[in-house]
């Protein structure tokens, strides 16, 4: 091609032209050069208003200076004659221009006949044009489809994305083997989307990470458009020009794109005069976009899958820590209480607690937690937290002289002590609810940091309170004061502690379940074992739903006060007396206390009327029979009370007793005596008389309590 | 044992001042019952503010029964609290004796 446009010139200071415009010069040129030269003709072919190119006029030189300005190419005070004519170039686009044909008067004819030699060139050209393009087209296809195919060769040996780098490196080594000189980059935004880093790369310029939405590479990006420059002049008249692009010659950018998403560009480009970009460049450089694309997509899904598992052992993980620590086992030795714990756990990990500190028999305290946020993290704040209860309880026992029951806000400060500096450096807190129930006092005391209010119903009225107390989050604040309730309660209380899994469990509408809903719940199915009812509030908390999981744990404990079957509770009682019938009062006071002792079903006053005379007339028998009314003598009185029975034990070192020696009693009203023996055994289930050594001996007295 | 008596219509009304009556005090009783029992032969007790009796305090109120029956007068009793009255129905003296709820019930009973 540039061997037959040699015979044109460039005017100084004239822009290039266009491919279509040098084509059209070549085909024209190859016949209106010699047919200018034979006739001596000046020919001037001029496209987009300064563009002019020139024959050599061998005769009409003096025209040469006129030729510098085509659009007052006829000159009005020329002094020679001469004649010429304007053809029009009909090409594509803007690319239409004109022929000026210039000659001496009498050459009309042949300069006329220029006009169907430009149809011809014009014609020419445009076949010419199309050949080459199909040609490009065929060429670009061909290198896409080598590079697709090589490609996926290369992917295939590779452990697929776990070289995702190196399989970027080598569509950049693949789009820099087209031609010399070839540099690539291939970019990609941040998972944020505000920053672009070079992944691979061939270039000799210095890259960095840089913000997005500016540059050729934002304009791409943004506009999804790929870019094709092919001049200098085109490429340093960007605004905001990568640096690394200020040479380039030829410059391709295009998008990479995935399911909508914006994953980055790849720019090839050349600073090479002799290098040579089209849409088969461009083609080219799309298809290895595509791949790229393909590739971090592919890559992206299978780190979600990855993710998917992670997220499944971290649950695995998660529900391990919950079962081992987050969870402690019910008391289930405790008298006179039912004492029920559950959860069910989410999908994701929570760190729900919950813990039981029993003191003695009659007291126990209860710990339900939650810590704020979720997965594996949380969980552990919540076992590390129920840990330090069970310490601050162990170092207050062993701090305090005396083995007295500490108060919930007692341990809750101690606990606060330890866990809030962590807690606030890790920007964790805790809600909890700290109670204990005294069972012999039937007294519930209770610190509430920001936990869900507890539900108390209760058996006599059927009513349900909501306790709640003014405490913060543990870990909200380094100093907080806390503050302990008090409630009363009564055999058939129900005392219900949750997460609030369970009142901001949602219905497909959207709505909560509730604490209103809870409370009717537990109204209606009070009758239920502890275990029954969250079986009962688990159900309807599914139905409500809609659902078999939920997106938070539902943890619950429910306690249960019992009415009378306390057996393993025992109060036990001593008196010493002397063998003197004035003791007779202390006797009946012994059994009135014994009677009144809290924390059992109260006893009957038949029941009490009934031990407190087979109680004085036991002693009385002994003072008068075992001791012959002689002072001075001791005897101890011990008693214990159980939920179900109540056992006297008297020692006494008087004369031994013979039941058989006694005679029955008469009730006639004959007879004012011999009633005593009748009434104790009338009163009591079981009497026993035993002898132990050195004289001692014993009378066991039972009676049953229902 | 603190007795106070009173006499209305021919009848003794005996009110016993006493929370218990038990082998502990019931030797007072008697020997306070002594004079008592030796001029009157209508004798009404008020056991109102005795808590309790036991075997012996019950073998001496019948012991008074006896007395007064046997020389031709009567015994009633009067006020009897929860627990006395348990104590009457253990060994069935309540067949025995005549238990009636007020003073004016026993004096309107009471056989002159």
């Amino acid at each position: 091609m540039s061997t037959k446009t040699a015979e044109f010139r460039l005017a100084p200071g004239i822009a290039e032209s266009t491919k279509v415009q040098q084509r059209f010069l070549s085909t024209f040129g190859q016949v209106a050069l010699p047919l200018a030269k034979a006739e001596d003709l000046a020919v001037a072919v001029v496209f987009a208003g300064e563009s002019h190119w020139l024959t050599f006029n061998l005769t009409c030189t003096c025209l040469k200076a006129s030729f510098g300005r085509i659009p007052c190419f006829r000159p009005a005070g020329a002094s020679l004659t001469c004649y010429s004519m304007k053809f029009p170039v009909v090409l594509e686009g803007s690319d239409n221009g004109e022929v000026v044909v210039c000659g001496k008067p009498g050459q009309q004819a042949i300069i006329q006949a220029f006009h169907s030699l430009i149809a011809s060139a014009s014609y020419q050209c445009s076949l010419e044009r199309n050949m080459d393009s199909l040609i490009t087209e065929l060429t670009a296809s061909w290198e896409s489809l080598s590079a697709v195919y090589e490609i996926s060769a290369f992917i295939q040996d590779k452990q697929m994305v776990e070289q995702v780098p190196t399989v970027l490196e080598h569509i950049i080594n693949r789009a820099t083997n087209g031609g010399p000189n070839l540099q690539a980059v291939l970019w990609l935004l941040n998972p944020a989307g505000d920053s672009l880093e070079p992944v691979a790369a061939k270039t000799s310029r210095i890259l960095k990470t840089r913000s997005t939405g500016f540059g050729l590479l934002g304009k791409v990006i943004g506009s999804k458009q790929s870019l094709l420059l092919t001049s200098r002049e085109d490429i340093r008249g960007c605004t905001e020009l990568e640096a690394e692009f200020s040479k380039a010659v030829n410059l391709a950018v295009v998008p990479l794109r995935a399911r909508k998403r914006e994953l980055g560009a790849i720019a090839l480009w050349s600073e090479d005069e002799c290098a040579f970009f089209d849409t088969g460049t461009l083609r080219f450089l799309e298809t290895l976009a595509v791949q790229s694309s393909m590739l971090l997509e592919n890559n992206r899904l299978y780190q979600e899958i990855l993710a998917t598992e992670r997220l499944h052992q971290e649950i695995e993980i998660g529900h391990t820590i919950q079962k081992t620590l987050l969870f402690s086992a019910p008391p289930a030795n405790l008298s006179g209480v039912q004492v029920a714990a559950r959860t069910l756990p989410s999908q994701m990990i929570d760190g729900d607690f919950y813990d039981f500190i029993v003191h003695n028999e009659t007291c126990f305290d209860i710990v339900v937690g939650d810590v704020m946020g979720k997965g594996i993290p949380a969980a552990l704040v919540g076992a590390a937290t129920k840990d330090h209860f069970l310490r601050a309880h162990h170092e207050l026992v062993n701090s305090s002289a005396q083995p007295a029951v500490n108060g919930p806000a007692a341990v809750v400060a101690e606990v606060h002590q330890k866990v809030v500096p962590q807690l606030i450096q890790l920007e964790r807190f805790v809600t909890i609810h700290y109670g204990q129930f005294d069972l012999q006092h039937k007294r519930f005391t209770f610190v509430d940091c920001g936990h869900t209010q507890t539900v108390h119903f209760h058996y006599r009225t059927g009513i349900c309170d909501l306790l709640e107390g003014d405490n913060l989050p543990i870990g909200v604040t380094h100093t907080e004061q806390y503050h302990q309730f008090e409630v009363g309660f009564e055999p058939g209380d129900v005392f219900f502690f949750y997460s609030d899994g369970i009142t901001e469990a949602r219905n497909p509408e959207g709505n909560f379940f509730g604490a209103t809903r809870l409370v009717k719940i537990i109204r209606e199915s009070f009758q239920n074992t502890t275990s029954g009812l969250i079986d009962e509030i688990f159900k309807e908390l599914q139905a409500f739903a809609q659902n078999q999981v939920f997106a938070d744990d539902l943890t619950c404990v429910a306690v249960k006060i019992g009415f009378d079957d306390w057996p393993s509770l025992r109060v036990n009682r001593v008196i010493e007396l002397s063998s003197d019938l004035v003791e007779l009062a202390r006797v009946r006071a012994f059994v009135a206390e014994l009677c009144a002792v809290q924390g059992f079903k109260e006893v009957a006053e038949e029941v009490e009327i009934q031990l407190k005379l087979a109680l004085v007339e036991l002693v009385t028998n002994l003072i008068k029979h075992g001791y012959q009314e002689e002072p001075g003598h001791q005897m101890t009185l011990e008693a214990s009370r159980s939920g179900t029975q109540v056992v006297f034990e008297l020692f006494h070192q008087g004369l031994p007793f013979d039941r058989a020696e006694v005679r029955e009693p008469v009730f006639d009203g004959s007879q004012g005596h011999g009633f005593g023996l009748f009434i104790i055994e009338s009163c009591l289930d079981e009497v026993v008389y035993g002898s132990l050594d050195e004289g001692k001996s014993f009378v066991r007295l039972v009676r049953n309590l229902d | 044992m603190p007795l106070t008596t009173e006499e209305m219509n021919g009848v003794l009304v005996v009110t016993i001042h006493e929370k218990a009556l038990d082998a502990s005090s019931v030797k007072q009783f008697k020997t306070d019952m002594t004079p008592v029992l030796e001029h009157a032969k209508l004798v009404i007790f008020d056991l109102s503010q005795l808590e309790f009796v036991d075997s012996s305090g019950l073998g001496a109120i019948l012991s008074c029964l006896r007395q007064l029956t046997g020389k031709g007068g009567d015994l009633k009793l009067c006020g009897m609290t929860k627990p006395v009255r348990a104590l009457f129905e253990l060994v069935r003296m309540h067949r025995i004796f005549d238990i009636l709820n007020t003073r004016e019930e026993a004096l309107h009973t009471i056989r002159r």
